[in-house]
This record gives structure tokens, sequence and C-alpha cells, in this order.
């Protein structure tokens, strides 16, 4: 029995890692609220999953169960976050070692937690099936690929037509023949293009020089066409970029079925942004070996996002990348998170070198993940903010991202290392790195 | 990105942004000053004009973005001095963090007040997020300032939206500049600071310069004189009451009244006590209040004046009795005790009169105990259940005094001048000593069942953030003593909660 106790007590959470899943402050105290055995009846644990009844304002208990694999959560509370704070209250009193072990779930938690079982393969496990009928689906991609070089042969005639009478055209007429074209994109199964064209009214409305900023679009969207057309004569590199920009889909079992990467990754950073009533999670990984990753994860908003890599921690894993790029699914997971290892950064010219590689692999890539060992943010007179090394070899900041506060705060003059992206318009900072300790910028 | 861009792509954008049908012409030769490997690679270009342009363009974004140089700056951010204050624990900064998140900014002053009280600093990563709330609500500036630190006061020098969280410019008394030349504000703080260390050389100054400082300076520079007010400031004050500006005079009035050995003074005492006639029957004496329906004009110099500030009746009635007000309020209260015994005496006292006029008596009294700052009568005033200035006569009181002063102005009130109460209470900022927190709690327990939780959410709200927490164990025995399906337990648990989280905030601060 007291062996028992203890390997319970070891494999709880702690409160940190259970807060870590809900990056909203405001609910984690609400959470927080909920941690007292007063709250909840019929509460147990098991080594997978966590249950209990939670009594709230109405006449009948929520019913609050969660999956620790996952983790994943179930509640019937009107609730649409997840977790809700029902659920993270449950996890912080299991945390704090307030919840019963059992031998198996209570009947209202067991029905879901097999449900969920059946459902959901472990993560890696799926693979590729073996194709139903290979001739027709050879057929398939060769109607596919037609289909996309006549729609990009349409979009070609489009962009020289707008060459030809002017950029300033479209500043008078606005961009109702852009959405057109986007549409017809779609269509043409090139959702990657599409997507293109509906950031263009964007670039148009960017303010002083616009008109060379949609040059640049407008120009590696011809670049994209041509790339196209030519793909059988290209480098296999660069038809894995010019397949992933146009949309070609990339099967997640596909991926997941390429070469692993085993590392021990610390998860430098994390960031979600409503796109089309689509909320897009972005995690930044840096392994020990110096490769970078970025994963991303979609749901809509109210659904539960992948929250299984924390910000500030490192973890043992595989991870699958797609190809040509930074971009990665986790595979198989070696053993549990553990405190940030030290992560390696790169200089400024190192970041640079990086950049142009990223480039040379794939001209379309607008974003390269990096962490600069050791740089402080600084004013110049002109009040543009850079970041600058000891030796004085500087980045500017992208000025969409503003006055970088915080980082000034963190850093106080000292070097500090800094996670983020560097792009086309500047580095856009997303954690800073001092002393093995993670603060989100 | 920033660097500007070469003369050959601004071109190229030009050209772009007319027209090939325009501009189609000049590509060539555009082409033709395209640098090195990209020019070359331009000048195998084919096909009509636009396509060729396109794809030079193409080629120069590769070109520009791949080869993106690193710049020099020399530019350098001086960091703060070092740090005195200590860092807090994890678990405080995380704390901290979901504080700011909620937006509770009682929470967050009590976070501030309890690491300052322990000698500890924000971390730094949360300092831009309390400077921006403390720019936008004045209320939090003392709070926030405590756990700035040295880097907090360096970060707010950087941004102009944190100016007013900036330490102000250090007084030197001995360099007598900021006071001949600088902005008023400056002068004004040069003054006070001086009052403090050389009240000699800030009486000569202003002295020396009072004739001929414009109206608006002279009415700020003596308003300057409250803090550290002294005997030795009467004969200034004396003089200003001839000011040729009218708030001059009302701020010298206002503050020789706060001088109780001051000839003003005096002269109040004077009328005071001609307002007030003592009988003397067989048995026991009368005390009568009969006002003059005419004031001299030595009256006016002494500030009285005939309608208050806020307006108010203008018929004879109410102007007697305001001055009724004014003469007691600038009386010195021991003219009072002379004549009933004492505060309790006086405020017990059955005095024949005009009604308006007994309340002008009281509303002068408590505005006499406000500026003298006299704790004994602010009590007996509070005790006999008056209720006029009770905010400011609350503020002068501690511990069960304090308590006793509440429990009298509370217990007239029943369960449907709740916000009188609450508005009450919320005058005195936390900390508040054990015995008022008791007290303002027993008096909500012994109203509540006459009243509904969500009428009384507010006060519940304010004792959850200003209840000593020691009280902590009493709150949640009236939270066990409720039935699971009595509206108040729930209510009652809520202030449970936000005491809980007050006490986990202590704990993680020391």
């Amino acid at each position: 029995v007291v062996a028992d106790r203890l390997l319970d007590v070891d494999d709880r959470w702690p409160p940190e890692r259970v807060l870590a899943l809900e990056p909203d402050a405001a609910a984690a105290a609400a959470g927080r609220g909920l941690a007292s055995p007063s709250v909840w009846s019929s509460a147990g644990s098991t080594a997978g999953a966590v249950w209990g009844l939670c009594q709230g304002s109405g006449r009948h208990p929520y019913r609050t169960i969660v999956d620790l694999s996952g983790p994943a959560y179930a509640c019937t509370c009107p609730s649409r976050k997840f977790p809700c704070k029902h659920a993270l209250g449950l996890l912080l009193l299991w945390s704090s070692g307030a919840v019963t072990a059992a031998e198996a779930p209570a009947g209202f938690a067991a029905e879901w937690l097999a449900r969920r079982a059946t459902r959901e393969p472990a993560p890696g496990a799926t693979r590729a099936g073996p194709v139903a009928d290979p001739v027709a689906a050879a057929r398939r991609v060769e109607q596919r690929i037609a289909r996309v070089t006549a729609g990009l042969e349409e979009l070609d005639q489009w962009l020289c037509d707008r060459i030809r009478t002017g950029l300033a055209g479209s500043e008078r007429t606005g961009f109702a023949g852009v959405e057109q074209m986007a549409a017809r994109m779609v269509d043409a199964q090139a959702p990657g293009v599409a997507a293109r064209l509906r950031r263009l009214p964007g670039v148009l409305a960017s303010g002083e020089g616009w008109h060379a900023r949609l040059l640049e679009q407008y120009a590696l969207l011809r670049l994209l066409v041509r790339a196209h057309r030519d793909l059988d004569r290209l480098p296999e590199r660069l038809v894995v970029a010019v397949r992933a920009h146009v949309g070609y889909p990339v099967a997640k079992a596909d991926v997941l079925a390429g070469p692993a990467v085993r590392d021990t990754w610390s998860v430098l950073g994390l960031r979600d942004q409503e796109e089309d009533r689509l909320i897009t999670r972005r995690v930044w990984l840096l392994g020990a070996s110096g490769r970078a990753a970025v994963v991303i994860s979609f749901a809509p908003p109210g659904q539960e996002l992948d929250a299984s890599l924390l910000p500030g921690t490192s973890v043992e894993a595989s991870l699958h990348f797609y190809p040509g790029g930074s971009r990665a699914l986790v595979g198989e997971r070696h053993g549990e998170p553990g405190p940030l290892s030290a992560p390696a950064g790169i200089s400024v010219p190192g970041a640079l070198e990086g950049w142009a590689s990223a480039l040379a692999a794939d001209p379309w890539t607008a974003s390269h993940p990096v962490l600069l060992g050791q740089v402080a943010p600084v004013r110049d007179p002109a009040g543009r903010w850079l970041l600058r090394q000891p030796d004085s070899a500087s980045l500017p900041l992208a000025r969409a991202a503003g006055d970088p506060w915080t980082l000034v705060a963190v850093s106080a003059g000292e070097p500090v290392g800094v996670a983020g992206e560097w792009t086309a318009e500047g580095f856009v900072p997303v954690s800073a790195v001092r002393r093995r300790r993670l603060v989100a910028l | 990105v920033n660097q500007g861009s070469p003369g050959w792509w601004d071109e190229l954008a030009v050209t772009a942004l007319l027209g090939t049908d325009r501009r189609g012409p000049e590509l060539g030769s555009l082409v033709a000053t395209l640098p090195g490997e990209l020019g070359a690679a331009a000048r195998r270009l084919t096909g009509d004009a636009p396509g060729v342009l396109l794809d030079t363009a193409a080629l120069a974004v590769g070109y520009r973005r791949g080869g993106f140089p690193a710049e020099a700056v020399t530019d350098d951010l001086a960091g703060p001095p070092e740090e005195l204050g200590h860092g807090v624990t994890p678990q405080a900064a995380a704390r901290l963090r979901e504080v700011l998140a909620e937006g509770d900014l009682d929470l967050l002053v009590f976070w501030c007040e309890s690491a300052a009280a322990a000698g500890k600093v924000a971390p730094p990563e949360r300092l831009p997020a309390l400077l921006d709330l403390a720019a936008r609500q004045p209320v939090l500036r003392p709070a926030v300032n405590g756990v700035l630190g040295a880097r907090g006061r360096w970060l707010a020098t950087l941004n102009p939206a944190w100016e007013l969280l900036r330490p102000p410019p250090a007084v030197v008394v001995g360099d007598l500049t900021v006071w001949l030349l600088g902005p008023t504000a400056q002068r004004v703080a040069w003054l006070t600071r001086a009052r403090r260390d050389d009240r000699a050389t800030a009486h000569e100054a202003l002295t020396s310069s009072w004739a001929g400082e414009p109206g608006a300076t002279r009415a700020t520079l003596i308003a300057a004189l409250e803090e550290s007010l002294g005997p030795d400031d009467e004969a200034f004050l004396e003089a200003a009451l001839d000011d040729r500006r009218k708030d001059v005079r009302g701020t010298a009035a206002d503050l020789l009244s706060r001088l109780p050995s001051s000839r003003l003074a005096g002269r109040m005492r004077e009328r005071a006590l001609r307002l007030v006639r003592t009988e003397r029957g067989l048995l026991r004496s009368r005390h009568v209040l009969q006002v003059p329906d005419e004031l001299d004009d030595a009256a006016a110099r002494d500030g009285i004046t005939d309608q208050r500030p806020s307006g108010g009746g203008k018929d004879g009635r109410a102007r007697r009795a305001w001055w009724v007000e004014q003469i007691v309020a600038a009386t010195p209260l021991t003219t009072w005790a002379k004549l009933f015994g004492s505060p309790e005496a006086a405020v017990a006292a059955k005095i024949d009169g005009d009604d308006a006029f007994l309340i002008g008596l009281r509303a002068g009294w408590a505005w006499a105990a406000v500026r003298q700052r006299d704790s004994v009568w602010a009590g007996a005033l509070l005790r006999g259940g008056s209720r006029l200035r009770a905010d400011e006569l609350l503020t002068l009181l501690e511990g069960e005094e304090l308590a006793a002063g509440f429990r009298g102005i509370a217990k007239g009130l029943g369960a449907r001048e709740i916000d009188t109460v609450r508005l009450h209470l919320s005058a005195r900022p936390a900390p508040w000593p054990p015995e008022l927190g008791r007290s303002a709690l027993e008096w909500l327990l012994a109203r509540a069942p006459e009243l509904e939780p969500r009428r009384a959410w507010l006060l519940l709200t304010l004792l959850a953030h200003r209840l000593p927490l020691e009280l902590l164990p009493q709150v949640r025995s009236a939270v066990a003593a409720r039935s699971i399906d009595d509206p108040w337990r729930p209510a009652l648990g809520a202030v449970v909660r936000t005491m809980s989280i007050r006490l986990s905030i202590h704990e993680e601060l020391q």
C-alpha cells in the first residue's frame, strides 16, 4: 500500500503543469477557486483519468472527466472553454493529492473514457493504409495536376494584366477582382494560392510603399506559377516547396510515417491566433541539436487545442517534419516533460545564414524560427527597435510587433535569449530566455 | 527591411505602379543596371514586358531577402541602477499574472502592498502591464510605485505613456534657481520640501517674491502651506486675508482656522460664544442658539461667506445656518468642551434654537474636528450617531475607537440603507483594524434576514477585500452555520474565497 501511494504521488502532475493547460490566467484563477474538496463529490482517479461531480449553481452537479493521456476533457457544464474551470479545478485538486485513487473509473466516467480509448489511436501509430485502387488514385492525381495547371495559367494572365495596366489601378478599383481570382484558385484545387491572394487587400492598405510590397507578392505568385510549370525539371526539395505552397494536401499520416527526428526539444513559445474563424496555435521548439521546429494545430474557437507542449519545459520526443520546412508533428514521446534545458541560441549572422538557406530551399517561406542567444533590445535615434548582440550586429524588430516593453523590462540592457521568427518585415519576438527561465512576450 | 531600398528596386516598383503599357520601354535599361548575379540572371529573361518585370521582381525579392545584412548598431540602452528589492517566488509571480489577467484591481493593490511590505519588487515581465494600469488609474499609483523597484522606475523613463510614474525630479533646497525660475509645479515641490528642511529659507523665499506673483500662482502657493502648517505661518496668512484674490483669502482663512492659537481662531471663538448663550437656572442651565441677522465686515474678512460653495438656499435662514457652520468650524473645539463639560456632553446637550441652525452647529463641530484632526471629537460625534462628514471623521480614528464610531452611525441604518453603510466603509482604505471588520460583519449578518444577497453584493465585495485576514475563521463559520439551500451560503462563500486568495498572496510573499 505504501509503495502504491508513493507511485501515486509520483504520477500526479505538479500544479504548474495543470495551470499551463489554461493559457488564460483568468480562467486559471477560476479553476483554483474550485480546487477545494468541499465542492466535489464522488471524485476519484486512476493512472489515466480523473473524474468528479461538482456542485454548481444548478440542481444537478456537473460531471467532469479528464483523460490524462491527451489530456482531453468532458464536462456537462455549459462552458465552451477547454479545459473548463471545473476540469481545471478537479486537476488542481488531484494535483494536491486530495483525490482518492480508485481501481476503475466511476460509472459516469467509464463510458466516455472507454469511447475515447477505442476512437483515438496513440499518436504516431497512424500509418497510411494500403491504397485501395492504385490505378484510380493515380488518375485522381493526374486530374488534380491538370486542374491546378489550368488555374495557374489563368492566374498568370491575371497577374500580367495587372502589371501591364499598372498597380495604381488596383488602388482605384480596390480588390473586387482578387476575391474572384481566389475563388477560382479554390476551384482549381490550389488553396495555398487562394490564401495568398486573400492576403493582398491587407498589403494594399499597408500605407506608404504599398506598391513595392504588392509587387513582391505578385512576384512570388508569378514565381510559383513558373515553378509549377517546370515542376518535372526542379530539384526534389523545390518540388516539395512548390507543392506545399500551391496547397497539394499532405496527409498527417504520411508525415508521421516519415523519418523521426528524436531529440530533447525545448518548448520556447506558444501563440494562438484567430484567423478565418479558426484558432491557429503555433508552438516553437528547439532541439538540443540546434534544429528548430514549429508545431501548428487548429481548432474552432471554444474547442480544445493541443496543450501537450508547455512553454518553458523540455521534452524528449520524436518529431516528424513536413517536407522542406520547419513545420513538424509530434510523434512518439520518450518520457515526461522536464524543466527547460539550456537551449543554445545562435548569433545574428547565424540567424541570417539560416534564413538564406531556408529561402534557397523554399523562396516562398515567410518566416524562420530562431533563438538568438545573446541580444538586448535597443532603440536607434529614429525610434526603431532592434535586437543587438554585444558585438553590435543587430536585427530590426518587425514594426507590427509594437514596442517590445516586456522584452526591455526582462533584458534591462543585458543580453538575453530571444526566441521568435525572422520574417521579411523584421524579427517577431515570442519569448525571452533568461537564466533558463522562459518569459512569454 | 527598414534600411531603405536600393534605387533599382524603387524603379522597378514604380514601373509596376504605372504599368508596362506606359513604362515598358524603360524596362530594358532598368534591367541593365541591376547588380551582379541578379543582373546577369535578369538579363537572361525573355518574354513580354509584364512577364519580364514580374520575373525580375521575383529574382530581386530572393536576392534582397536572402542577402539581408545584419546592421551594426552603436546605440545602447543604459540599464537601470542596481536593484535593491528582492524578487518574488514563482508562485507569487504566477499569482500576479492571474490577478492582472482577471483585472481585479483590489487584489492587485493587495498584492503590491503585501510585496512592498516584504521588501519585494514585481517580476520584470509584469512591469509593463503594471505601468500601463497605473498610468491610466491614479488610485493604483502609490501601490504600483511600491513594487516598481529600480528596474520599473528605469522602464518608466523610456516610454512617454508612463511619464506619470517617473520619480519626480529631486528637490535641492539649497538651489534657489528652481524657486526663482522653475514651473509652478516644481516651485511647489521646492517650497514643500524647503518648509520641512529649512523653514527660514522657505519663509524668506515666499515672502520676498509674494507681492510679485500672479494671482493664480499665489493661490497655488498658499495652498501648498497646508503641509507642515505651523504657528509661525500665522503672520503671513493673516496678511493674506487682505489679498486681492478671493481664493487666496479663502485659503488663508481656512489654514488659519486650523491653528487654534491664531488670532483668527480667537476672533471666531468670540463670535461662536455670542451664538450660544447659557441661561443658568436654579436646577440646571439652559443653552440657547441665537444667530444675528447681519454679520460685520470683520467676519467677511475672516472668510465667512453668505452662500455655500456648493450652492444651496439663499434665503435668510439658510444663509444664517451657513454662518453658524463656518464660525463653529473655525473655532477651537476646546471652547465647547469648556462650555459643555466634555465633547460627549456637547454632543448630547439639549440646545434650544432653530433646527436649521442646530444642524449648522453640528456640521460646524464635525468640520472643526476634521480641520483640527481631533479624534476625541470625531469619536464623540460619530458615537452620537451624526453622519455629517462621517467619512472624514472615520479617518481620524483607529482600532476600537474607529469600530465604535462606525457602530454609532450604522446602528440607526437598516437593511434598506445598505449602500449608505457601504459608502461609509469604502471611505476607509485597507488595512482595516479587526475591530472595524468585526463590527461591519456583524452589521451585515444582523440584517441578512431582511436582505437578498444580490442587494448586498457590493458590500460583500468590499468586505472580501478589506476585512482583515484574521477574521477569515469567523467568515468561514458564518458560512458553515448556513444550510445548503440558504442563498447567503454561496454569497458568504465568495467572501471566503476572495479572502483565501488574499491569504495565499500574503503567504506567497513572505
